[in-house]
């Protein structure tokens, strides 16, 4: 047993992270780096470009290849913009009230409304809950952090902070976490310097005073020799010593003595539960006794809830504090804004497909709740699209889809080849959609699969402007369908979210077409009264006003009749007489309409013309007949039906959909969710498929070649044992199947041992076998499968 | 003579019930040059007025470098102690012109003994003489963690004056009582004193200084001002002090509920819903702030800006009817609930799986989890069990506590406690990281033992069925002996 114990004992290489770490370390930190720099450039020169190749075996074209890289590039810099942007925006406002709050923190104000103050000073504390996933909350701490610094910079009326970010992992004792938030702010001013001799100095100091902290007694001979050296000098404080922070802030605040504001120390303690709280309570009482001469303000980052700072400190400790809470959104109002704004909505991005967006959904809501995450999987989505897909270069560029011109030039250019052409005829939807129009037109089925030049410069762009029109009218119909399902808030159980919807849409093979949830909204419109009818209008219209602004041509363009959208709100909330909205923005945006089509002229100036009076009387004489609500509302349904079932098919049905959907789900799974367990199994069991070697593969999985791995060969063979494995026992079988690789001549006993030996560790160390004492010369087998 | 005696009226006029302790420490101390005792620990509840008692004893009787004070929380390493106690006595303090120096390196106990025997150079022509005439005093607050600076410091302060040869009262401060300092080697003890918990007329006297002195004057709606006297308040206090005093003997924290609550009495004088004398009806009025103050103020459920902030929106928004004012105060004091936070779906599962494994005995899983055929025969024996053993003897998990249980375990009921198939994804033992980095889970291995970790988990049963019932699950029909 002890033979291999020791083999596969492992060791940890621990290199320095933090970049405000002890001076000390500063210069082994430079070479470190430096080594990191010639590391990256040498990687750089081998790869080239990002890792991009030329695809087609090496046929592409430079120019296009460069292309696709760039494209990725461009791509995922805007989707990041996105990410980041409606990161920031969802906690804008959470991010203002914690500004606010800092900056009053030590200005009195709430102390003067109670007639008597408080028996001590209490530090404010800003209580931010940010969700349970905590990888993600570097960004968002770095966030408060540069937002709580700069507002400094923008007007001498506000409060200038420093502020110091304290992570539980740079913070393992006292004196540890002390150094870093002092040091901290003070590397915010930069005329204080550490001299080398400084830094020597601190260095054995640091090593003396543990010395004594483990046992407190010194020797007594080294104390005369520190007499004579010692004495009467004068030393620096250990830097982590309060008395240094305060000094400092003595300091800067005579220098900007002209401001009348002071600023303020903020202390923000990231991963309140992962700090060991004695630490933190030591750092609040040291906190409190200089409440008199620092402004002091805690923030500090709570991932669960306010239970964890009152389970983990001591009530004495918490009376320190005077907290005030700030909730930072959670991370799927992020989630649900992103797929709002990244897939449903029209944009000319990479769009993901059923598989991919489900994986999305499922790992979001279902694992982790994690950002990170999602950014990691959209970027690996792009990534893969973009190096993997040579059509990748016909993909939407610029917020636009791919024209003819750009094509044409493309083509003069030499990025696209016969290749191209060759893989689009390859598309699975290129080939249904030839084969749904060859009977019906075998010319053009004939010259798309014959003529390279007509496929690419006339047909591609039009297959893409076709898609891309989808997508608008398929968007707008959507958003229809949302306002739609808002106005029944009773029947929750039916109401599906958006990103479900959207789900929906992508995984059915007709889309939502003839969904049931078409069906159940169809049928609940028809039966709407008028009360009902009026505000579902009315929300339609807000539809409409609100896409008015946004993007005016999605309508007026709108090819059909049946789309002819505002026109028939218009019509059907005059026949119900009801006012308009808002009078005067709909006549502006209508006038607006007027110059476009001009088949609304006569219906608009139809309404213009109409008095109110006569409104009235009107939707008196409806009120009384009641018939026409009735009629309208079977009309809506109508019309709702005939739109959902045209506009919100699937987009499979589109050719070419492939340049813009990402369906490739295996490798995405592979990556995200990898199942490392699995594949040792079949490296050992089927070694054939990791190492390309003929000699070892067999039909008969079970059976063992001599010529295999050793650790296969014993993998194999401990498939065949029970829970103990008998150590000698699995030797000789070991032996006999090596022996048959030498064409069963005596092989040399230790050389066998040897090969034993190290395959034994092997598998101990991959997690197969473990040492036991319960019964001697004998291993414990600890995997179990079925195969 | 005069002198002291006017510095120990002035103290006891300021320290109302301390005049015991102000005379023995008087007494103890003498003249400047008179030798003292080496050590006196006092103790005595939390703010009994152990720090700001000995501080203005000594800044009024004595010379500022004659006296050194240290916290021992601050200042955690025996070099700061002693380098900050030196700075004091030589009335030094590091700072940024003098580069943050002290006045002398003094890395342990013997150098400080060293720089005690031989004072301090100041500059070329003179050295500050430590306590060779005049005594110094130490004063170390905190003093309970001196036990963890190492064996030897605090038997050596104890008798620093014998030690250094020199004119030295070391004097501690703690909250804790002199057994607790108690080494194996034994030491020097010092001489005790405590501070015993105030009665109710020194803290009612406490209490009103923080009430001006004069009175003050509040302003009434259209009646001008109201002038509040001492009696006023006095009578505020008492009536304070026998709601709380049973649970609260901090003075601090009676004087936290005085501050936060005395607004709100007052505040139906400002509206002219009563008058000053009317002292019942005031109380009447306040009675629904005081109960909810008992837990919430006192645990800190609610903290003191919050709680300003709240009943001042109150009194902005004023309502006629002043019941409905009371009413909603609480309401929104109360609605401090929100904010609890979710968990992913398959994590709450977790948790769940945790929490059962860590409160069911492990012989009964079979009997929850397994899914056999003949579950319901099982089921019905386990409902029959748990029925009968209701009555509950005193060892159920559920008032022991969690215990501790191996991941596998925990895997094994999750599987079966989910309904769908998963695939033995990666994301599993990540999560069980981030719970255990949420504290909702504890690992009760060492982080260095990589096999067979083990875990409790770490929430309450309201909790865990709030957790529950968001995935629809019955927690209730898999717990053994749960009532
Ligand atoms: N007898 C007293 N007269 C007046 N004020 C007092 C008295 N006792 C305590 N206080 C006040 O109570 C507050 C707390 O006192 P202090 O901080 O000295 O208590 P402590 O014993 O040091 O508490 P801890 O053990 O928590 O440090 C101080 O503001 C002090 O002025
Ligand atoms: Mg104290």
């Amino acid at each position: 047993m002890e033979e291999f114990d020791s083999i596969s004992e492992g060791c940890f290489l621990v290199m320095p992270k933090s970049a405000r770490g002890r001076p000390s370390l500063k210069k082994r930190k430079r070479s470190y780096k430096a080594i990191n720099a010639t590391n990256s450039r040498s990687s750089k020169m081998k790869l080239g470009d990002a890792g991009f190749q030329r695809l087609f075996d090496g046929d592409e074209p430079e120019a296009s290849m460069q292309l696709r890289s760039d494209s990725y590039d461009n791509s995922w810099r805007q989707m990041k913009k996105v990410l980041d942007d409606v990161l920031i925006e969802t906690n804008q406002s959470t991010f203002d009230q914690i500004e606010e709050f800092v900056t009053n923190a030590h200005i009195p104000t709430y102390a003067s409304t109670g007639t008597m103050s408080l028996p001590f000073h209490e530090i404010p504390t800003a209580l931010v809950f940010a969700g349970i996933n905590t990888p993600d909350h570097d960004n968002l701490f770095t966030q408060i952090a540069s937002r709580l610094i700069g507002s400094s910079a923008q007007s001498d009326m506000s409060t200038p902070n420093y502020v110091a970010l304290l992570q539980s992992r740079d913070c393992s004792n006292l004196r540890i976490t002390m150094r870093n938030m002092i040091e901290q702010f003070l590397a915010a001013d930069v005329d204080y310097d550490h001299s080398d001799e400084d830094v020597e100095e601190e260095e054995n100091e640091d090593a003396m005073e543990l010395g004594e902290d483990a046992d407190g007694s010194k020797k007594p001979a080294n104390d005369q020799f520190n007499l004579s050296t010692m004495r009467g000098r004068k030393s620096r404080l250990p830097n982590y010593d309060m008395q240094i922070l305060d000094g400092w802030y003595r300091h800067v605040v005579e220098k900007q003595s002209n401001s009348f504001s002071l600023p303020n120390l903020v202390v923000m303690i990231q991963d309140f539960e992962s700090f060991d709280p004695t630490i933190l309570e030591d750092l609040f009482e040291i906190c409190s006794e200089y409440r008199s001469r620092l402004p002091i303000v805690l923030l500090i980052g709570i991932a669960t809830s306010s239970n964890a700072l009152h389970q983990s400190l001591s009530k004495s400790a918490l009376s320190l504090l005077r907290t005030e809470k700030f909730w930072l959104q959670q991370s799927d109002v992020w989630f649900n804004k992103v797929i709002d704004e990244l897939f449903i909505k029209p944009t000319q991005s990479i769009k993901l497909g059923p598989r991919p967006y489900k994986f999305l959904l499922d790992h979001f809501y279902l694992f982790d709740f994690s950002i990170g995450s999602v950014m990691a999987s959209l970027q690996f989505t792009l990534m893969h699209h973009y190096y993997a897909n040579p059509l990748s270069i016909l993909s939407p560029m610029n917020d636009t889809p791919v024209s003819k011109e750009m094509l044409v030039k493309m083509q003069e250019d030499g990025l696209l080849t016969a290749d191209h052409a060759t893989h689009i005829r390859m598309l699975r939807s290129f080939r249904t959609h030839i084969d749904d129009i060859c009977e019906k037109d075998p010319n053009e089925a004939l010259r798309l699969l014959d003529d390279d030049n007509y496929l690419m410069t006339e047909a591609v762009p039009r297959f893409l402007e076709d898609l891309n029109r989808h997508h608008m009218l398929s968007y707008a119909v959507f958003e229809i369908m949302t306002t739609i399902q808002a106005c029944f808030p009773t029947f929750a159980g039916l109401r599906r979210s958006k990103r479900m919807l959207y789900l929906e849409l992508l995984e059915n093979e007709d889309g939502l077409a003839n969904s049931e949830i078409v069906r159940w909204l169809v049928s609940l419109v028809r039966k709407m009264d008028l009360e009902a009818l009026t505000g579902l209008l009315k929300s339609l219209s807000e539809l409409l006003l609100d896409d008015n602004e946004s993007d005016s041509s999605l309508w007026s363009e709108g090819v059909s009749d049946e789309l002819d959208y505002k026109k028939k709100v218009v019509g059907w909330m005059e026949r119900l007489g009801m006012e308009e909205v808002d009078d005067d923005q709909e006549e502006e945006s209508l006038g607006d309409e007027v110059k476009k089509t001009k088949e609304e002229k006569l219906p608009d100036l139809d309404l213009g013309r109409q008095t109110k009076t006569a409104k009235r009387v009107k939707m008196y004489i409806i009120k009384k007949k009641g018939g026409e609500p009735v009629k309208v509302s079977n009309e809506i349904a109508d019309w709702i039906q005939l739109i959902f079932s045209r506009y919100l098919g699937s987009f499979v049905a589109w050719p070419l959909h492939e340049l813009v959907y990402y369906s490739n789900i295996k490798l995405h799974e592979k990556s995200f969710t990898p199942q490392p367990r699995a594949s040792i199994q079949t490296a050992l069991g089927q070694a054939q498929h990791y190492i390309n070697c003929s000699c070892c593969s067999s039909k008969d999985v079970g059976s063992i070649q001599p010529t295999e791995q050793d650790t296969s060969i014993l993998y194999k063979l401990y498939l065949e044992c029970g829970r103990m494995i008998n150590l000698y026992d699995w030797f000789v079988a070991f032996g006999c199947v090596i022996e048959r690789e030498k064409g069963n001549k005596k092989v040399d006993e230790n050389e066998v041992q040897a090969r034993f030996i190290r395959s034994v560790a092997e598998l101990q160390f991959l997690g197969f076998i473990k040492a036991t004492q319960r019964k001697t010369d004998h291993v414990v087998r600890l995997t179990w499968s079925h195969t | 003579m005069n002198d002291m005696a006017d510095h120990s009226a002035e103290l006891k006029r300021r320290f109302p019930g301390r005049s015991d302790q102000i005379d023995t420490l008087l007494s103890l101390m003498g003249r400047p040059a008179d030798p003292t005792v080496p050590s006196i620990l006092i103790y005595g509840h939390s703010s009994s007025g152990k720090t700001s008692l000995v501080r203005d004893l000594l800044s009024t009787t004595i010379a500022r470098k004659q006296w050194a004070y240290i916290n021992c929380i601050e200042r955690h390493t025996p070099r700061m102690m002693f380098e900050h106690a030196v700075n004091e006595w030589c009335s030094w303090s590091p700072s940024w012109d003098n580069q943050f120096t002290s006045i002398a390196r003094i890395d342990n106990l013997n150098d400080f003994l060293c720089v005690l025997k031989e004072g301090v150079p100041l500059n070329q022509h003179s050295t500050e003489m430590i306590g060779d005439k005049e005594t110094r005093y130490l004063v170390l607050d905190r003093a309970e963690r001196l036990r963890d600076m190492g064996a030897t410091i605090l038997p050596a302060l104890l008798r620093l004056s014998e030690i250094s040869q020199r004119n030295i009262c070391v004097i501690l401060l703690s909250t804790i009582v002199y057994e607790k300092f108690r080494t194996k080697s034994g030491s020097y003890e010092p001489l005790v004193i405590r501070f015993p918990e105030y009665s109710k007329e020194d803290t009612l006297q406490i209490l009103r200084r923080d009430f001006s002195e004069d009175g003050m004057d509040i302003e009434v709606e259209d009646k001008g001002t109201v002038h509040l006297n001492d009696d006023f308040f006095r009578s505020f206090s008492e009536v304070i002090y026998s709601i709380f005093f049973q649970n609260c003997k901090d003075l601090n924290e009676l004087r936290h509920l005085v501050a936060l609550l005395f607004p709100l009495f007052i505040n139906p004088i400002r509206d002219g819903r009563a008058k000053t004398h009317e002292t019942a009806k005031l109380f009447k009025l306040a009675q629904p702030y005081f109960a909810e103050a008992t837990d919430k103020l006192y645990l800190r459920e609610i903290s003191s800006s919050e709680w300003a902030k709240r009943t001042s929106e109150m009194a902005d928004a004023k309502t006629t009817t002043s019941h409905t004012v009371d009413a909603s105060v609480i309401a929104a004091i109360r609605t401090n609930a929100k904010g609890d936070f979710d968990l992913p779906y398959y994590t709450k599962f977790l948790l769940i799986a945790s929490y059962l494994a860590s409160y069911n005995p492990p012989r009964f899983d079979v009997r929850y989890f397994a899914k056999v055929a003949d579950e319901k025969k099982k089921k019905k024996r386990g409902i029959h069990k748990s029925a009968s053993d209701k009555s509950g003897g005193k060892m159920r998990q559920q008032l022991l506590g969690p215990k501790a249980f191996p991941v596998e375990r925990m895997l094994a009921i999750f599987y079966s406690i989910i309904d769908d198939k998963l695939d033995d994804a990666i994301d599993i033992p990540v999560q069980i990281t981030s719970l255990t980095t949420l504290r909702l889970l504890l690992r009760t291995t060492n982080m260095d033992k990589l096999d067979g970790a083990k875990y409790k988990c770490n929430v309450s049963f309201d909790f865990i069925r709030g957790v529950a019932r968001s995935v629809r699950f019955e927690i209730d029909k898999y717990l053994f002996d749960f009532i």
